[in-house]
């Protein structure tokens, strides 16, 4: 049964401090920014965060001090360029960042969804990423010899993703690209949706089923200032005027609340 | 006349439509406005059925140009969606182009996406993360490494961190630059296949950090066609294709295209 919060904040509730927390969406799309800032809000720190392909969430998170690891394969502002927190971050060691491929994040993250200790993937051995990510090793493929990249499965305790509908028995309705979002839902203990707006019951349309669901919230804007298609465009302003800055500016923070 | 972003957004066109009607390629996987006007236009340029990839699990998209890539390049709602692993089959199968831009690109073809100088947990200058290059760059597929700036920052005889390793013998790697088109030679390195207008062979070995061969009589690119010009206009009217290309400008017109967009919100 899909429980339905009773706000955006509700979320802190379900997140222990020093969580694994998975963001849904890639790149400046459907990142589950009211989520992020009602986890925030609620005072949760430490935590361990999952952005496949990171942009503002990351930029957000960093900014907040609620952060300690960031996994990902790429944080970026997409054509504004790169993400001035995430840099300084990097740079001035402020946060650790383990570091992936895509490929290798999908296989690890694959694996806890299947229950397997890891999984191989089409990472090149001779890529640094695996040098230096713990949980990607070079073996040998037992049947063949051949030296392949395995990939440990990931566990997540929480995924937060947001998504323009969802119907009463909430299964979720996407548009656009899914990215890693329907593995995220199948891999974390507990999985979180917002969501613009209600949507008739058409399971066979469903992006992500019900299955895979825990709760879900209904946040109009819930991305801004990523898109959210339909219902909400890219902010470009906002995303650009973030690039021309060193961080996020109060305005940012308030309209993401 | 053309401008720069005419020339280059041409001259990927014309690879993609020829690696897609000679090699068999049948998707872009795109990474910059340019490379998807380029796709784009390559449909009108002889290779009507290319598929175009602007996002991760949306490989044949209704694509449009657009300042951020995702849902709004895609015509979310209009496009067929795959699984995310789609991305790594076609990869896998030789079947798709990736497009993409490191930070830094060697000698041998092995690509950085992660920081320059310094240790990985103390970087010196921190780039976005390595992304698919420790996964395409070794595939089957083939790969187009755009580096517009044709300098010894960027070129580098070996890069600082190795996102993607140096790819096989076979594999079909071409690198393009505000100089020309080169090719990946995996015995004798890279060589150059095109010089764009008035660049010379002494051009190219004043930049960069690493020796390019350019061979006695290499060609000229051509300049863009009124066919060519006409393909660009028609999939990019608004020309989004050379704000990446125009420094100052470039950025006063995306700030346009941004407050329109703003006012339409």
């Amino acid at each position: 049964m899909v429980r339905t919060l009773s706000s955006p904040a509700a979320v802190a509730e379900l997140i222990p401090p020093g969580a694994t927390v998975a963001v849904g969406g890639a790149g400046l799309n459907r990142k589950p920014m009211t989520l992020l800032k009602g986890m925030v809000a609620g005072g949760i720190r430490d935590l361990n965060i999952v952005s496949f392909l990171g942009s503002v969430d990351v930029e957000y998170l960093l900014a907040s001090g609620a952060m300690a690891d960031l996994h990902s394969a790429g944080v970026s502002l997409d054509g504004f360029g790169l993400a001035p927190a995430f840099r300084a971050a990097r740079q001035q060691q402020s946060v650790r960042f383990i570091e992936w491929s895509e490929a290798s994040m999908v296989a690890a993250v694959e694996a806890t969804a299947r229950g397997l200790p890891s999984m191989p993937c089409s990472t090149a051995p001779g890529s640094d990423v695996v040098k230096h990510n713990p949980s990607l090793g070079v073996y040998k493929d037992p049947p063949t010899g051949i030296p392949t990249v395995f990939a440990t499965a990931l566990a997540i305790d929480i995924a937060l993703i947001h998504a323009p509908a969802a119907d009463a028995h909430g299964n979720i309705y996407v548009d656009g690209d899914l990215g890693l979002d329907g593995l995220l839902a199948r891999a974390a203990k507990t999985t979180i949706v917002s969501f613009e707006r209600r949507a008739a019951a058409d399971p066979p349309r469903a992006a992500i089923s019900r299955l895979w669901i825990d709760a879900v919230v209904p946040a109009v804007g819930g991305s801004w200032p990523t898109e959210c298609h339909p219902d909400s465009l890219v902010d470009l302003g906002a995303v650009a005027a973030w690039a021309g800055s060193r961080g996020l500016t109060a305005e940012m923070l308030e309209k993401a609340s | 006349m053309s401008t720069l972003g005419d020339l280059f957004t041409t001259v990927l066109a014309r690879e993609f439509a020829t690696a897609a009607t000679d090699d068999g390629v049948r998707i872009i996987a795109v990474t910059t406005t340019a490379s998807l006007v380029a796709a784009l236009a390559a449909r009108r340029l002889g290779a009507a059925d290319l598929a175009i990839a602007p996002g991760f699990g949306t490989l044949d998209a209704a694509a449009r140009p657009a300042l951020s890539l995702g849902e709004r390049a895609m015509r979310a709602g209009d496009s067929p969606r795959g699984p995310v692993s789609d991305m790594f089959v076609a990869v896998a199968r030789g079947l798709i182009g990736v497009v993409v831009t490191p930070g830094q690109l060697d000698s041998r073809g092995a690509t950085n996406l992660s920081h320059i100088a310094g240790a990985h947990a103390a970087p010196r200058v921190a780039l976005p993360g390595s992304r698919g290059l420790p996964d395409n760059n070794d595939s089957p597929s083939r790969v187009w490494y755009l580096v517009a700036d044709h300098a010894a920052r960027t070129l580098v005889d070996r890069v600082d961190f190795v996102s993607g390793p140096p790819p096989s013998p076979q594999r079909i790697r071409r690198l393009i630059t505000r100089l020309g088109v080169f090719t990946l030679d995996s015995h004798h390195g890279w060589k150059a296949d095109y010089l764009f207008p008035d660049v010379g062979a002494a051009d190219v070995a004043a930049s960069g950090g690493f020796p390019i061969r350019v061979a006695p009589g290499v060609p000229t690119v051509a300049h863009p066609t009124p066919a060519e010009l006409g393909a660009l206009a028609s999939v990019d009217p608004d020309d989004l294709r050379s704000i990446e290309f125009d420094g100052a400008d470039g950025a006063r017109r995306a700030q346009r295209v941004v407050a329109e967009e703003r006012r339409r919100l």
